[in-house]
């Protein structure tokens, strides 16, 4: 218990002595192993480390050192030589690119490097030049990763193209767009390459978001594309952010709002704000606190909560008394047309829709006739996983409410 | 030794951990060598203009409780072993 409560502290940009005393009263009541390994499971044995010394707390910081030499080497060196390469390449080939995400936090916020390890580079190409962009990767070396799923769906669902990768280096995922169509916010594509800041790159002068963007990509990625389920190290790299570099709130508060992801921004700011005991802006909208204690538990969890695979079941099973349920449930069996037709995408006019009920039946049964036993055997996690899905799902919703 | 005036190689990046060590980075080989702290400010002063003996006074003004025989010879030690390492050129 103690051990997260240290962790957070040692993350805090800069260790006053208040922060370095409570540091040293709590590491007498902690397992140093269990601190590891929850420093580990968030990614953030780099902060953790930096904590540490900076609280004069060296002892247990010592055990980290060799690794803390292995992040420098790969992350103040090996990886930016190599980005460095790629993006002399793409800037040769006439194609801008911006750095996203991981990589430009590491280099762009934190400066030391080896604070905030990152698994592959996103870079941001223009729509137009994507294939060119992944013909230079392919000269370099680098291959398509189709071992989760083929490029084709890449194109069609994701977006950015396949993963390329190359042994001896991290992943490259050309973003043709911040986020996916998914989640449903309205992003200035132009604005985003107008105010795009210098960022050095192993001496090669790249580029990446301009605070107010990158700001708002950090909140939209961990809400709408991950749910939270990434852990404390987006929120720590939030609270670097808006604490050494403090933002326009006015000019974040306006842009979230033309983008539609001003409760993105809220719900992140307020878990920042609980978690590391920071002011929240007024200018943002406030979660309830249900949805506040949801994302919580997602992110010490490092896991989404909930049914997602099960939503419709899990609200079927909230209704009251057997026969609702039922009633429930076979509204699923037997949804509208529309739903169907959408389902397995065939023309809204189809006359034969119906044909496809069976088809759609099937795959429900497979997908949730294990889950619908426990629940009907009184399996009481499952229960309260369901009750638990529809915060999942009115979180979304209200994520989605743009009103 | 006295006569030398050690420079930083083009090829060799330099990095400071959180704790003070330095990393050395050979961009050609692609090794990495660790400094202790001490041996990082060391190859920092090697600006290919200084001699030995004006290192070992700007590394006497920074360890003020360090007797200079001692600085002098450990700096003679730390250069050798730089550039023999290929760490630094003369």
């Amino acid at each position: 218990m103690y051990e997260l409560e240290l962790l957070l502290a040692c993350t805090a940009p800069d260790i006053t002595p208040v922060q370095a005393a409570h540091i040293n009263a709590l590491c007498s009541q902690i397992d140093a192993d269990a601190l590891y390994a929850l420093a580990a499971q968030h990614d953030l044995t780099g902060l953790l480390y930096r904590g540490l010394l900076q609280a004069g707390a060296a002892e247990l910081a010592a055990p980290l050192a060799d690794e803390i030499l292995e992040l420098g080497f790969y992350y103040d060196f090996m990886y930016p030589q190599d980005q460095a390469l790629l993006l002399a390449a793409l800037a040769d080939a006439g194609i801008e690119a911006l750095v996203l995400k991981g990589h430009a936090i590491a280099h762009g916020v934190y400066g030391e490097r080896p604070l905030r390890p990152y698994t592959d580079i996103d870079l941001l190409v223009r729509p137009a030049h994507i294939t060119a962009a992944a013909d230079i990767l392919t000269s370099l070396g680098y291959t398509p990763d189709e071992s989760e799923h083929d490029r084709h769906w890449y194109t069609a669902n994701h977006h950015h193209i396949v993963p390329y990768v190359r042994a001896g280096t991290l992943p490259v995922e050309i973003h043709r767009a911040l986020v996916s169509d998914a989640c449903a916010v309205s992003i200035d594509a132009d604005a985003l390459w107008a105010r795009a800041v210098p960022l050095d790159v192993g001496g090669y002068s790249g580029r990446m978001l301009a605070d107010t963007h990158l700001l708002l990509h950090l909140c939209i990625h961990m809400t709408c594309t991950h749910v939270f389920e990434m852990g404390l190290k987006p929120l720590c790299d939030v609270r670097e952010l808006i604490t050494c570099r403090p933002p326009d709130w006015a000019d974040v508060q306006a842009t979230a709002q033309a983008w539609g992801c001003e409760r993105h921004v809220g719900l992140v700011l307020a878990l920042v704000s609980r978690l590391f005991d920071l002011p929240q802006p007024a200018e943002l909208p406030r979660p309830e606190p249900r949805f506040l204690d949801y994302v919580l538990a997602n992110t010490l969890a490092t896991a989404v909560a909930g049914l997602p695979d099960s939503s419709g079941l899990a609200a079927a099973w909230q209704e009251q008394g057997t026969v609702a349920r039922l009633r429930g449930m076979l509204r699923r069996l037997f949804p509208p047309r529309a739903e169907v037709a959408t389902a397995f995408q065939l023309p809204a006019s189809n006359t034969r829709t119906w044909l496809y009920y069976p088809r759609w039946q099937a795959r429900l049964v497979r997908r949730h006739a294990g889950n619908a036993w426990h629940l009907l055997r009184g399996d009481h996690a499952l229960q309260a996983q369901a009750r638990t899905e529809l915060t999942r799902r009115a979180l979304l919703d209200w994520l989605r409410d743009t009103n | 030794m006295d006569n030398w005036k050690p420079r930083k190689p083009s090829a060799i990046k330099a990095s400071v951990l959180p704790d003070g060590r330095w990393l050395l980075y050979n961009s050609v080989t692609r090794e990495a060598i660790p400094l202790s702290p001490a041996a990082g400010i060391l190859w920092e002063l090697c600006d290919g203009q200084s001699q030995l003996p004006q290192i070992v006074t700007e590394l006497a003004a920074l360890y003020p409780d360090v007797p200079v025989a001692t600085l002098d010879q450990q700096a003679r030690d730390t250069l050798t072993a730089l550039v023999q390492q290929g760490l630094l050129d003369v």
